[in-house]
């Protein structure tokens, strides 16, 4: 499927089922599927029926993976789809935020060919805008009127000048706290609950690292493709590359090899 | 002197609307100025958005005392007397200022109302949608909407320190109180940081988190949240337990559901030798 198809089939959702709910004073809406902060919204299931219908629609081979999808058959998560293409597809990447009314989600779709990641978008339905990349041919921010930014991850720099984001709710408890202690070796530690919008932050070179535990592939594979054509230093905790299949095993986004080793070393300490 | 409140969230939409909207992602490289460091940014929109969100209150308030970060930046004194002043307005026109260099849309205008030394009113305003929390002492806290609809926020109800939701930036805090801060976090829940005081008081007064804190207070940042957040049945106190002095700027600041729930953030997050 053609990149900026996909991206429109994102935008069209946001409008038509995600927007108009956020912020909405009636709460009704918001059930619990796990516990109180991995919310579902009714947006984001209805974005993620229309994205798929959308995609298939254009594309009846093409096999779409979401959150959604995979609750009701977990079996789409490790199925082997041969040389059919699979698209990944978070509708609303960053829930928690959406249902507290903080502005900062995403909608995001990686494609996915022969078992490697060929193409990414992320889309904010706020500023309207997308991050995009293909294969070789580099992550670009995409503005409403057509411009076209080129993104550049940032430069290698000491680790006590490094600004970063990480998601460390998902880290066993006794690591967790090391990881957290650590994090004041580094100049400037956030958390956005929006591993999207934290792709993007850093695909445009304003913080230094990222990291995240929980790999599922609809919130993962179109941001870590995003790094490496942006030209960070993509691994799993093992130094080894992340595949799609991944879903454990830790990710760490740097600037260099170098930079990815002296965060592993000393702040990472899993 | 009255003061209406949703006049004043009016002057902070406007402001946004001339000098913040247009500019979000649409920074180019001359924009930005550095002022101490890469994460300490401001740009032409805070500039223009104080500019302008101070000369709608002169208008209005002449004799009032009226002053905001990026005046206090080019010259302190414009807050000495803040407490004593018989009506002061305090502008934090862009905060949130590195989220909005970055291209995130964690950033809100943020307005604080004092008199002789307490806060009266408080706006906290989403620059992009328009929406906006307002606060005012003795008759609550409330969510308005740009089409007026409107809900009463309330704090999260109490929950044990392992259940809660935590915005508090321990980036911010000075070493050594930042390394056992930043360890102290893994027993809450999810530990946030959001890197916008504006959404951090808009979490906890909306009870969607639990807790938010700071080591030095600039008034900006704090005065109308702490005011909306207590407006929501919040509490609020310096690090030793002394009630909050608006415009206080050293010793402390933690804020949490009630009081009980206080203490047990005051001990397991900060320890016991912070203060």
């Amino acid at each position: 499927m053609n990149i900026d198809r996909l991206a429109g089939i994102l935008r069209q959702a946001a409008r038509e089922e995600i927007l108009p709910r956020f912020r909405r004073l009636d709460e009704g809406m918001i059930h619990t599927k796990a516990h109180a902060f991995d919310l579902v919204t009714e947006a984001d299931e209805a974005a993620e029926r229309a994205i798929t219908a959308a995609i298939n629609a254009h594309s009846p081979n093409t096999v779409v993976i979401g959150e959604e999808a995979v609750a009701a058959n977990p079996a789409l998560l490790q199925a082997n789809f041969e040389d059919r293409i699979v698209i990944y597809v978070d509708p609303i990447d960053g829930t928690a935020n959406f249902a507290a009314g903080l502005p900062l989600f995403a909608v995001m779709a990686a494609v996915v060919q022969n078992g490697e990641p060929v193409a990414g978008v992320i889309y904010d339905p706020m500023g309207d805008d997308f991050f995009m990349t293909e294969r070789d041919c580099g992550t670009w921010q995409v503005f409403p009127d057509g411009r076209r930014v080129r993104q550049k991850f940032s430069a290698p720099r000491p680790l006590s000048e490094m600004g970063g984001l990480a998601s460390t709710s998902y880290l066993p408890g006794d690591i967790r706290g090391a990881v957290l202690g650590n994090m004041a070796k580094v100049k400037m530690f956030a958390s956005y609950r929006c591993a999207g919008h934290e792709y993007r932050m850093a695909a445009g070179g304003h913080v230094h690292f990222l990291m995240y535990n929980k790999l599922m592939p609809w919130d993962h594979v179109a941001g870590a493709l995003m790094m490496r054509e942006a030209g960070a230093h993509v691994a799993k905790f093992d130094g080894s590359p992340y595949r799609p299949t991944d879903l454990a095993g830790g990710l760490i986004v740097a600037a260099d090899e170098a930079s990815w080793q002296d965060l592993r070393r000393e702040v990472f300490t899993v | 002197m009255t003061i209406d409140v949703m006049d004043l969230a009016e002057v902070l939409r406007a402001a946004s609307r001339q000098e913040i909207a247009p500019r979000f992602r649409n920074l180019g490289d001359g924009d930005i100025e550095s002022k101490s460091s890469t994460y300490d940014l401001v740009t032409q929109a805070d500039l223009g958005a104080e500019r302008v969100i101070t000369a709608a209150l002169r208008a209005r308030f002449p004799d009032a005392m009226i002053f905001g970060e990026e005046a206090y930046a080019a010259d302190p004194a414009v807050m000495a007397g803040l407490t004593e002043a018989e009506l002061a307005f305090v502008i934090d026109p862009v905060d949130g200022t590195f989220n909005f260099a970055a291209g995130n849309g964690l950033f809100g205008s943020i307005l604080a109302v004092m008199r002789r030394g307490e806060t009266v009113a408080g706006v906290i305003a989403d620059p992009m949608l328009g929406d906006v929390l307002v606060g005012e002492r003795g008759a609550g806290a409330r969510l308005v909407r740009p089409d007026g609809s409107a809900r009463a926020l309330r704090v999260a109800a109490p929950v044990a320190l392992e259940e809660m939701v935590s915005v508090l930036a321990a980036s911010n805090l000075p070493t050594p109180l930042r390394q056992d801060v930043s360890a102290n976090l893994a027993r809450v829940r999810v530990a946030m940081a959001y890197g916008c005081s504006a959404y951090d008081y808009w979490m906890i007064a909306s009870g969607r988190a639990h807790f938010n804190g700071a080591h030095r207070m600039m008034p900006w940042d704090h005065l109308a949240g702490v005011l909306i957040h207590a407006e929501a049945g919040g509490y609020s106190a310096h690090f030793d337990g002394s009630p909050y002095r608006p415009g206080q700027i050293e010793g402390g600041l933690l804020s949490a559901p009630d009081r009980e729930s206080w203490v047990d953030i005051r001990h397991g997050i900060l320890g016991p030798l912070a203060g």
